[in-house]
């Protein structure tokens, strides 16, 4: 199935009058739309996006991701469309327990327009999560890879900082691959982001570059099956082709 | 007055006539070698050319109709001259002679030198091995191409195999980031002399690399010349000019001399300091003439990455007879100082038309390990320095620099990320015609300047005073005339210090412990 063949019939399984359904797996979906839209001329896909955001409000937390993704080359729309998100995202850093796609949205958030104030809690709430019980790992790996792509390299420390969490949550991640604890969605997730890891020289291409396609080819056998992280899916099939 | 001997090499000695000025001597001078008249000069530092190896030379000078007492030198033997023309150089100004160069560089045996003849050789990037002398002959210029595609790219790190540790090439502002290879580059080598009366020339203008100079496109900006963990490295009388962005670049090096060069970049342009060792031992800048964009020398050693991965400080440097001119700071320390400076003398120089004499930009977040200490500025000149000493503790240009953490000035506990200031010292300084003010200090509340020492200190303003901001930093308003202004030291010690004709107090100290006078 094509790409964005997957990525269409998936979002169209969306229900934008259900508020409940806005979960993680929506925002990676949602963020798979918006790095699709931006990578090609697919008139469709920004079609499907655009009219999805417009019907949800942006303190909606996680379609906001996908807006970032979405509005990246246009930062007067961005701006316009975040705006009064500040407090919203103060109120939730101090709150703690933040999902982790959420703390990539606002990193992405910080970087482009809080003015990079907030990165020091940002990192804090990253290795808050760390070890935490009930942490969804694969996710967690996608939200870190998520965060080093967003935050500036030039406040190095944050970066250096990141990829080192990357780096840890990576092992244990292949560690359950190795036992085989990984289920399809998981894996699309941790494919996903070894490989975008690989092509932003995080980590060394020659060790893990044929163990992120391994799980890619594995997913694609298994894309029929019920149950599915369509939005995980989506993710890992857009970085495929870039 | 006495003639000392400074540099020496196979093809040329480096003589400084003692006690005739500070960059400039008073009177113009007859110098001679064998009886030959070499130049008349009016330069402390004085380098003859066009001499031949392992011979030698009685150095003369007539000074006011008076001789100095000679120099003998006996030159350096030298094996071979490959020129590059012989390697297929055409100099033509269009051709594109980087592998010629770079040919007659890895073609080269020890105690040899490649010699680059008079013309304008056209090149993207060479790199530079051990046990060279590559000399710009009189006329000679290496004219660099300025299409980015063309330049090979530094990342800032590779992970080693076994992912325990990174290899650090590329860096830009105190960080390992992909960065361009510089237009003359060196990497791990030893024994290396630039040499003549040649030109470097980045080519550098505002519709190629000055160009929205703060977005990174492809790579950061290339340095002019770009040294890494090199040792025992002399550049010499060449002339640098339109740098890309910071022009001379030592980076983690030592035992580097820096002998009577001119750095040259236009007023405006973006980032081009002169030259910024950063975490660098042992370097010495003898009768530099510097004239930059932004600050013409800046001593460095990285930001909190840097400092907590490897802690190499910049320290052990003498700056002497020099002249600077045109740049927002003469001698900067900053900003990317977190494995700290000391051991730093400037002395005998002089400081034209620059925004600030000393300047020193540091901020909260350089962390624990940026110490500052043993800076000594004595015996300067400075004529329109807008402000003469700046030291600005919250300086606000990083990408995060405009955040209330470093900008309050309200105290913030004492942490692994904090600054310090220890000892600086302002001796025997003649600043006239300022500007803006004679003096703008801030220390942190809390972790104030140790002690800052002003000894015979003697500022005038300009009739024609213009008013500007002291230092780059937000509580720092507008100012013309203003006097010297100290917040948040330990000591001030205030010996002879007069400032004439500035506009209300002259000293104004706040949360200063002690003062000296």
């Amino acid at each position: 199935m094509k790409t964005e063949n997957f990525i269409r019939d998936a979002i169209e399984s969306i229900n934008i009058e259900e508020q409940d359904s806005w979960s993680s797996s929506n925002a990676l979906l949602l963020m798979a739309m918006g790095i699709a839209s931006n990578h090609h001329d697919r008139e469709n896909s920004v079609r499907v996006l655009d009219n999805l955001l417009r019907q949800i409000p942006v303190t909606c937390r996680f379609p906001a991701v996908a807006c970032f993704y979405r509005l990246d080359n246009d930062e007067a729309e961005m701006k316009e469309r975040l705006k009064g998100l500040k407090e919203i995202m103060d109120a939730d850093l101090a709150g703690g327990s933040l999902d982790p796609m959420l703390l990539t949205f606002y990193t992405k958030y910080d970087t482009v327009i809080g003015g990079k104030g907030h990165y020091k809690q940002m990192l804090e709430a990253y290795e808050s999560m760390d070890g935490k019980e009930g942490l969804y790992l694969p996710l967690y790996g996608v939200a870190l890879i998520e965060g080093i792509a967003s935050v500036d390299q030039a406040v190095y420390e944050y970066y250096d900082a990141l990829k080192v969490l990357f780096k840890k949550t990576l092992k244990t991640n292949l560690e359950a691959y190795e036992k085989n604890e990984l289920d399809t969605s998981s894996k699309a997730l941790v494919a996903y982001a070894i490989l975008k890891a690989c092509r932003m020289k995080v980590i060394l291409s020659e060790k893990y570059e044929a163990i992120g396609n391994a799980m890619h080819q594995s997913v694609c056998e298994s894309l029929e099956e019920k149950g599915l992280n369509k939005g995980a899916v989506s993710l890992l099939l857009t970085e495929k082709e870039r | 007055m006495e003639l000392k001997l400074v540099f020496q090499n196979a093809r040329c000695v480096v003589v400084e006539l003692t006690e005739a000025g500070k960059y400039y001597t008073e009177k113009e001078y007859k110098i001679y070698a064998n009886g030959e008249l070499k130049a008349n000069h009016n330069h402390v530092i004085s380098s003859l050319y066009d001499l031949k190896p392992d011979t030698d030379y009685e150095i003369t000078v007539e000074y006011e109709g008076e001789d100095v007492a000679p120099l003998k030198v006996h030159t350096d033997s030298q094996y071979v001259t490959l020129n590059v023309r012989d390697f297929g150089a055409q100099g033509d100004g269009e051709h594109d002679d980087t592998n010629a160069i770079q040919a007659a560089i890895m073609a080269c045996p020890k105690n040899s030198r490649i010699l680059v003849p008079a013309g304008t050789y056209k090149i993207v990037s060479v790199f530079l091995k051990s046990d060279i002398t590559l000399e710009l002959a009189k006329g000679a210029t290496l004219s660099a191409f300025t299409d980015r595609t063309k330049f090979p790219i530094f990342p800032g790190t590779i992970d080693t195999y076994d992912e325990t540790d990174e290899y650090n090439l590329g860096t830009w502002e105190g960080n390992p980031l992909d960065t361009f290879s510089g237009i003359i580059t060196a990497i791990n080598a030893e024994n290396i002399t630039i040499t003549g009366e040649g030109v470097i020339d980045g080519c550098a203008d505002f519709d190629n690399w000055w160009f929205e100079p703060k977005i990174r496109k492809i790579a950061w900006r290339p340095r002019l010349v770009f040294i890494s963990h090199c040792k025992n490295v002399v550049l010499q009388g060449i002339t640098v000019k339109n740098s890309p962005s910071w022009t001379l670049h030592p980076y983690f090096s030592e035992n580097l001399r820096f002998i009577d060069i001119k750095i040259q970049n236009p007023f405006n342009s973006h980032n081009t300091d002169g030259l910024d060792p950063e975490s660098c031992n042992h370097v010495e800048v003898i009768g530099a003439y510097i004239s930059v964009g932004d600050d013409c020398i800046a001593l460095k050693s990285g930001k909190i990455y840097m400092a907590k991965k490897l802690g190499i400080p910049m320290q052990n440097m003498l700056i002497r007879n020099c002249c600077m001119r045109d740049g927002h700071g003469s001698v900067t320390v900053g900003s990317e100082i977190a494995a700290g400076v000391k051991n730093i003398t400037i002395k005998d120089c002089q400081f034209i038309h620059t925004d600030r004499g000393l300047r020193v930009k540091t901020r909260r977040g350089r962390g624990e390990r940026s110490i500052l200490d043993q800076i000594t500025f004595e015996n300067i000149d400075m004529d329109q320095v807008m402000t003469p000493f700046v030291v600005n503790s919250f300086y606000f240009c990083d990408p995060d620099g405009r955040t209330d953490y470093v900008g309050s000035m309200e105290p913030y506990p004492v942490d692994d990320r904090t600054p310090s200031i220890k000892r600086l010292t302002f001796k025997n300084i003649e600043a006239k015609n300022c500007h803006v003010a004679a003096a703008y200090i801030t220390g942190l509340p809390e972790n104030k300047i140790e002690c800052l020492t002003f000894e015979n200190i003697h500022v005038t303003y300009a009739e024609d005073a213009k008013s500007g901001v002291a230092a780059m930093m937000t509580e720092c308003k507008e100012s013309c005339k203003a006097g010297i202004f100290a917040l948040n030291a330990k000591k001030l010690v205030l010996k002879n210090v007069k400032v004439e004709g500035c506009e209300g107090e002259d000293i104004i100290a706040k949360n200063v412990d002690f003062i000296e006078k």
